[in-house]
Parts: structure tokens; sequence; C-alpha cells
């Protein structure tokens, strides 16, 4: 195991952030690590093209940060992550996303909901998906003028999301 | 698959003329589709006149319900309100 800043674990300004699975191109995994992330550094979660990449972040299963800023770079898909806050509420469990780069950027699609984002890179297309999360909760939460599917999602999300 | 025929503009307006879906201005255009008075499919389309790369094509062709095909139709316009909601009510 390769530790980087092992003392930002420990931290009160310190937590969990992403479990993350990194898929190669052809959809295999190749990595898990963990992302431990210190507030004041990734307020909005892990940066992937940031040059602090590195500071606050512990790794496990020896990926190493070359390896990853070139993921990061490249075309590879990052396959399946986890939201697990979302930008004005925390999450009892985390949701479920795919991120996969596509002609212009990448698109991040939620696995239990019909919502996705895009963005310039992984990391935008993951903060943008957070929002239109938390847009949807908001919307659904106006009334009841669903169809049964979308008062599921409504239920699905009530039973998610911390108020 | 026609995504290269269409940005995002011609999306929205599609979907505002031919579904009356009223769009809400946030981090992107997100509106409801209405189904009698239920909201039934909800649509998100980036903002601007953006390139329309195929996932996001076929994403939001899902969020309506659509094959990949019938959205083709919808834009390109054979598609109208009364078939669209034949086929989200066969779903």
């Amino acid at each position: 195991m390769m530790i980087l800043a092992s003392s930002m674990v420990s931290s009160s300004n310190s937590r969990v952030y992403d479990q993350t699975l990194i898929n190669d191109r052809n959809g295999y995994l190749n990595h898990t690590f963990q992302i431990i992330e210190h507030k004041a550094q990734f307020p909005y979660g892990l940066d992937l093209n940031s040059s602090n990449l590195g500071q606050g972040i512990e790794y496990k299963d020896l990926i190493k940060l070359s390896e990853l800023r070139a993921i990061s770079k490249t075309n590879k898909c990052l396959g399946s992550q986890q939201i697990n806050v979302l930008p004005h509420k925390s999450l009892r469990k985390p949701i479920n996303i795919i991120v996969e780069s596509d002609e212009v950027g990448y698109i991040s699609r939620v696995i239990d909901l019909p919502l996705y984002a895009i963005g310039n890179d992984a990391y935008e297309s993951i903060q943008n998906l957070r929002i239109e999360i938390e847009t949807l909760y908001y919307e659904l939460m106006e009334d009841d003028q669903f169809s049964e599917e979308w008062l599921n999602y409504k239920k699905y999300l009530q039973d998610i999301i911390i108020d | 698959m026609k995504n290269s025929k269409f940005n995002t503009h011609d999306v929205r307006i599609c979907c505002e003329n031919k579904l009356n879906i009223e769009f809400r201005e946030g981090k992107e255009y997100n509106g409801w589709f209405w189904l009698g008075d239920i909201k039934f499919v909800r649509i998100t389309i980036p903002k601007g006149r953006k390139y329309i790369s195929p996932k996001t094509y076929r994403s939001m062709a899902r969020q309506l319900k659509l094959s990949d095909e019938q959205f083709d139709s919808l834009l390109e316009c054979p598609l109208d309100k009364d078939k669209f909601e034949r086929i989200i009510r066969a779903k």
C-alpha cells in the first residue's frame, strides 16, 4: 500500500470522499483507490487535473499518481463511481454513477435515475451531475403530480438525501 | 443517429414547440413533459448551441423514452406530439 499524506487521514478536516473504480478502455477493473479529501484543499471533490493532485489524498492498491494523471488526461473511461455528497445536502448512502468519455468531453449518468450531465473533463461532468441530482430533488419535492415511475424516484431520493 | 444534424438549441426549441415543454434555466435546461395533469418525462438539455455528442444525444432520447430513431424523427418533424404521447403511453 502506498500512502501519501497519511496525516490527513486522522485529521478532523479530512474525510473519505469517493470510492472510485477505474476501468481501462476495455472495461476491466484495474485499480481501486480511496480518496481522502481535505476539505480546505478540495471543497468540491477531487480535481483530476489539479497540479495539487496528491495533497491530502490517500490511494490504496498501489495506484500511482502518474497513472491517475495519465488516465484523467486520456480518453479512457473512468467507469463506475459513487457520489457521496451533493452541493448542499448529504446522503445516507452513495449514489452510483457511470462516467464515460464522449466525443467532445465526458458524460456522467446516474445508474438508478434518468439523469446525466456533461463536462469538459470527468471532474466537471461529475460536479454537474451532483447539481442535477439536487435540482431534480427540489423539483420532485414541489408537488406529487408525477407518474408512478417518478414518484418512485422521489421516494428513492427522499430515502437517501438528508434534508 | 442524427446527432450531428442538430445542436442543443435545436433540441430545446423542438421540445418547446412540439411537446409544449417549459424549461427552467439552471445549470442546464430542465423541462417536464405533461401527460394530462401529471409530469411524465423530464429532459435535460445543455445550455447554448453546443454540438451534441452521441452519448448525450442518446441520453436525451432515453429521458424522453424514445429510441435513437424516434428521437431523430421528433427532431426532423415526422414525429408529432400525438405520436409521441402514443409512444410513451405504451411504455
